[in-house]
Formats: structure tokens, sequence, C-alpha cells
């Protein structure tokens, strides 16, 4: 904003003066962000630390002697000293669950989706109603029955029982209504001119032109199984098949086998996934959450 | 080309094809939410269904379905005298009037200051941030030993500024609901900042410079201009913060187990301990309807002050 004045130039003109402005903000929003973070250092520096320097008097954010034994332990790689269950193991139950866990609600969301909002059918609004309804249980609702149900079907205890629920999403089903609402019905017809079937529509137009928010749903479902707590608790009782969070859980809850180092490295190891996803995608990552409104319960 | 699922006319005849195109579109239609609408019914309407009737039941699942005694409304009857669940909905509510205020507020609070066009925003932002995607049991593991009574840093800088009277966070009834009330602010702080962000920045300049114009001081346009034009994204916060709230587990479930004694008991813990450490699934399932009733109502009564109050469709 050029003001041009034929009066004498202040000495602080309104280009410095904001400048300053930005810069004392700039310092006040860095010291609250280290505030934020400061947690996750404190747990990176702890799981690098003998276990007696972790508490030691006056504390201090940098190892004495670093190590990296806690993460051999957590790891499964310390031949001494065997865990129930390690990292390692839980890292490979947790892939098994979440890959169907992402893929099952893309594709079972966008047939769904494509088949709510452009398709006519008799019970379609009281249908989806009843499925908007549930959107808000809480998951508390649904714990026992599903625990009732995975035993009847044979699945407790097995990874099965964390895949087959999560094989739809109804909110991902909801979002991808709402945006297939918004395609362009041009778009549609010419296809279906072209003698393509309704499948053929949601090959050809529909998945091409949802990009990013499928990209955006995948995200969200991603982090929704690999952070799941509560279900794998109610489901899986043998440590071989816990997965990623309930083996942090394990440390948590019974910490003599890995005592604070390990537990610090054992959350530094769960999180790390997420995390680097989240520093090397900033803008899709912080544009998905707004995206679709809602992180992760 | 021409795939055989559609009829050999595409331009519809008066009557017959058109019945023939209307009924295949029913038919796809239910093929394609069949899968959805499969796993949907087993795992979610059914299970949803089933805690209902079971809420009037007595049942410990181990013993076998013919165990389950019907007992009418005698759970229903149970709830005002259980303590744990009046201490359940108490410390619910506390945790949520803890929590959704202050990350509203502080996340509005940073979002205007960010707001500035500040340098290097996108790495406030990615630290402001990170606490919100990472799990509950990590959150929990690390302020975990943050609180730590004795040696944790949180009580060595208390102790360092003069505090004799340490506290005793997650082992003292008094503190523990305190600890987890910080660490839930601590974890949505982030997002609510960001989500702010993005509702300022629909904020259109034109509105500031008339009120400017008009003589408007930063807390006027703040309060004029700024607060009415956000408030969809306001409303937005405060509905999800509160049922996320509302269903607080994974911290209490790992870090105080609903103790000491029953200040951290929150209904969803209450749920998960009724039915899968003591065995009564029916009971369970009577908390479990109680809390939904709470998180229905309160969605309803949000929703209808949204309608009421904001004037403006939501910026989405």
């Amino acid at each position: 904003m050029a003001s041009i004045k034929t009066q004498t130039i202040p000495a602080w003109s309104e280009n410095m003066k904001s400048k300053l402005v930005k810069m004392t903000l700039t310092i006040v929003m860095l010291m609250i962000g280290v505030l934020m973070i400061i947690p996750f250092l404190w747990t990176i520096s702890a799981s690098l630390k003998q276990e007696r320097d972790i508490f030691s008097f006056p504390i201090s954010l940098l190892p004495d002697n670093p190590t990296l034994d806690a993460y051999e332990l957590v790891l499964g790689l310390n031949e001494e000293r065997a865990l129930t269950v390690s990292m390692t193991r839980a890292y490979i139950n947790s892939i098994i669950v979440v890959i169907p866990g992402v893929l099952g609600p893309l594709v079972t969301g966008t047939l769904a989706a494509y088949a709510f909002a452009r398709l006519r059918f008799p019970g379609r609004e009281t249908l989806f109603l009843i499925y908007l309804a549930t959107m808000i249980v809480p998951i508390q609702v649904l714990i026992v029955p599903r625990f009732m149900i995975a035993n009847w079907l044979g699945i407790y205890n097995t990874l099965w029982a964390l895949i087959f629920p999560n094989l739809t999403i109804a909110y991902a089903t909801f979002l991808l209504r709402q945006s297939f609402m918004s395609i362009p019905q041009d778009l549609i017809d010419a296809a279906r001119i072209d003698g393509a079937s309704h499948w053929g529509v949601v090959r050809h137009v529909v998945v091409p032109a949802s990009g990013p928010i499928l990209a955006a749903l995948a995200l969200l479902a991603f982090i929704w199984r690999w952070n799941d707590f509560t279900m794998p608790l109610i489901m899986i009782t043998r440590p071989e098949n816990y997965t990623v969070p309930l083996v942090l859980g394990e440390f948590i809850m019974s910490p003599y086998e890995v005592r604070w180092a390990g537990l610090m490295a054992g959350a530094v190891i769960s999180t790390a996934p997420l995390i680097l996803i989240f520093l090397f995608t900033q803008r899709f990552f912080v544009r998905s959450m707004i995206h679709t409104g809602l992180k992760g319960v | 080309m021409a795939s055989s699922v559609v009829s050999p006319v595409e331009i519809p005849k008066p009557q017959t094809n058109k019945g023939r195109l209307r009924l295949r579109e029913t038919l796809v239609g239910y093929m394609f939410i069949a899968p959805n609408m499969l796993v949907f019914a087993i795992w979610v309407l059914f299970p949803v269904l089933f805690t209902f009737l079971l809420s009037f039941a007595e049942w410990d699942f181990i013993t076998g379905l013919d165990a389950i005694e019907f007992v009418g409304l005698e759970n229903y009857a149970e709830l005002p005298n259980d303590i744990w669940f009046v201490d359940s909905v108490k410390n619910t509510f506390l945790f949520t009037l803890g929590v959704v205020p202050a990350q509203i507020a502080l996340g509005l609070l940073f979002a205007l200051i960010m707001n500035n066009q500040i340098y290097v925003a996108p790495a406030i932002r990615a630290m402001l941030f990170m606490p919100y995607i990472t799990s509950p049991i990590a959150v929990a593991a690390v302020w975990l030993s943050l609180f730590n009574p004795r040696g944790g840093p949180i009580n060595q800088f208390l102790y360092q500024i003069g505090i004799q009277d340490l506290p005793g966070w997650l082992a003292s009834s008094d503190w523990a609901l305190v600890a987890l009330i910080i660490i839930g602010i601590w974890s949505g702080l982030g997002y609510n900042a960001l989500i702010f962000i993005a509702g300022l920045q629909s904020v259109p300049d034109e509105l500031y410079e008339s009120a400017e114009i008009d003589g408007a001081g930063l807390w006027a346009k703040f309060w004029n201009v700024t607060f009415p034009m956000i408030s969809p994204t306001t409303f937005f916060l405060l509905i999800t913060g509160v049922i996320s709230s509302f269903r607080v587990f994974e911290l209490v479930a790992v870090m105080t187990q609903g103790g000491p004694g029953t200040s951290t008991t929150v209904l969803a813990y209450h749920v998960y301990r009724t039915g899968f450490v003591f065995y009564r699934m029916g009971y369970a399932s009577t908390i479990a309807v109680a809390l939904l009733v709470i998180v229905f109502i309160f969605t309803l009564i949000q929703w209808y002050l949204n309608q009421r109050y904001t004037r403006f469709m939501r910026p989405d």
C-alpha cells in the first residue's frame, strides 16, 4: 500500500513497523511452538538415555551417555532379554490390518457413495439417514456386540477381527457422497451416451475427478487404523497378534519388561511413521484434515 | 465398448425402455451399496440394536447365550445408585468443560496471531499440529513420564521455581483429572488453531477496511467482524470438540485405569470396565446407551444453536 505523502517522512515507516510487529509475533509463536513439541523432544531424548539417567536431578534434555539399547530391546533385537511381544511383530500386524483398512473403505465407499449420490432406488434416502445416524454413535456402544460377533464368527483373537469391521467407514462414505454430488452431470451424461455402464462411469469419470478427496480419505483411514486402540484391546488378547498401539499400551501398563527407556523408545517407534508422513506431506496433510473435518477418535 | 449392462437403445422410448432402465438403475444401486451395507449391517447396525436389547439384561457372556437374563428396567434403575456411573458422568463433563473451551480459546488466539502473515508459518503450524496426529497411546506414554511425580520434568521444573507442595498428578485423586485435561488441551489445540486459520482466511478484507473507516480499534474489529464471521467455524469446533471429549477412553485406559479412586473414571471407560473387566455385559450396555443418549442430546442442542445463531453457510 503506497502512501505517498508530501509531508516529512516519519522516522519509522509503516513498512518497518509492520515488519517489527511480524517479527515479534513470529518469535512469540515460535516459543509457543517449541513449548508444544517439548514433550516430543523429551521423549526422544529419554529414549536415548541410560535408564538411570532419565529422571536424574537436575533434569537435562541431552543424554549424557546416549545409547540405542532401548531401541534394541523394544524391537526384539536383544537376544538376552526377549519380550513377550516386540515392536517389530506389532508393526507387521499393524500393517496387515491397515492395508485393507484403507483400501476397503475407499472401494466400498466409492461404490456406495456413487449409488447414494447419483442413482435412484427405493429406500435410498431412508438407508442413508440410518447410515448418518450411526455416525455419532460412540464406539463403546459397539464393543460388546462386536466382541460377541467376533466370537461367533470364530475370528476372535485374530487379525480378521480387526479387518472385517473396518472395510467400511460410514464417515468416509458420507464425505464421498457429498463430493460426488458436485460432479457435473454433463460429464456423467457424456460417458453414459458413450455407452458406459454405471461401473464405467465410476471408473472413468467419478474416480479421476475425485483425486483429492480420495487421497484425503486414504490418509484419514490410515491414521484411524494405525492408531486404533479400543477395538484391538477388545478383540486381541494374544500378544503375538498385538498391533502397535496395543504393544505400547502393554509397555505402559506392565513396565517391568521395558522400563522407562524402552517405553520412550516404543513411543518414538510407534509415532514415527505418522510424524514422518506428516512432515513430508504437510500441505496435503493439513488440507486433508480440514477437508475431511475430522481426525479420528 | 458398449457394455451389456445398458439396454440397446440409449434414448428412452416412451414406455418400455424407461421401465427397464429404471429397474437396471435400481439393481445397480443395490449392488453398489451391498458391500458397504453388508459390513455396516453386521458390524454397526446390528451391534447398536443388540446393545439396546442387552441393556435390559444381565449377562456375562462366558456361560453362553442361554444365560441372558432379561431384567427389564432394573439396569437403568441401578444407574443413579451406581457411584461409579454418577462419578463417570461428572468426570466426563468436567473433562469436557476443562478441555473444549480452552482448546477453542487458545486455538483462536494462535490463529489470530498467525493470521498476520508471520514468518516461518508452516514450521510453526507443524509444531502446533504434531500433538494432534500422535496416537493417544503414544501421547499417554510421553506424558506419563513427564508427569512422573518423583523426578519427572514437570515436577522438577515446579520444584525449581519454588513450589514445595508438588502435585501427585496421576497418583493423586485431586490432580489426576487435571493432568488428563492438560493433555487433552495440548492434543487438540493445533487442530483448533488450524481450522480457525482456515476460517479466518475466508473473512473478506472489505469488512475489516470498512470497520477501520468507521474508526474501529483492534478489539472492536474482532468483536464485530471477526467473531461473527467465524461463528460457523466456532460452532463446528465446539460440536466436534464436545463429542470427542465425551468419548475419551485411551488416555484413561492406559494411564489411570479410572483411578485413583473414581477420580478419572469417565463414561467410555466405565462401559469398558463393566463389560470386559467385570463381565457384566448387560449393565455395560446400559451405560453405553446412557453415553449414547448424552452424546445425542448434545449433538441436538448444538445443532439447534447452530441453526439459530449462525447466519452464514459454512465456508467449506
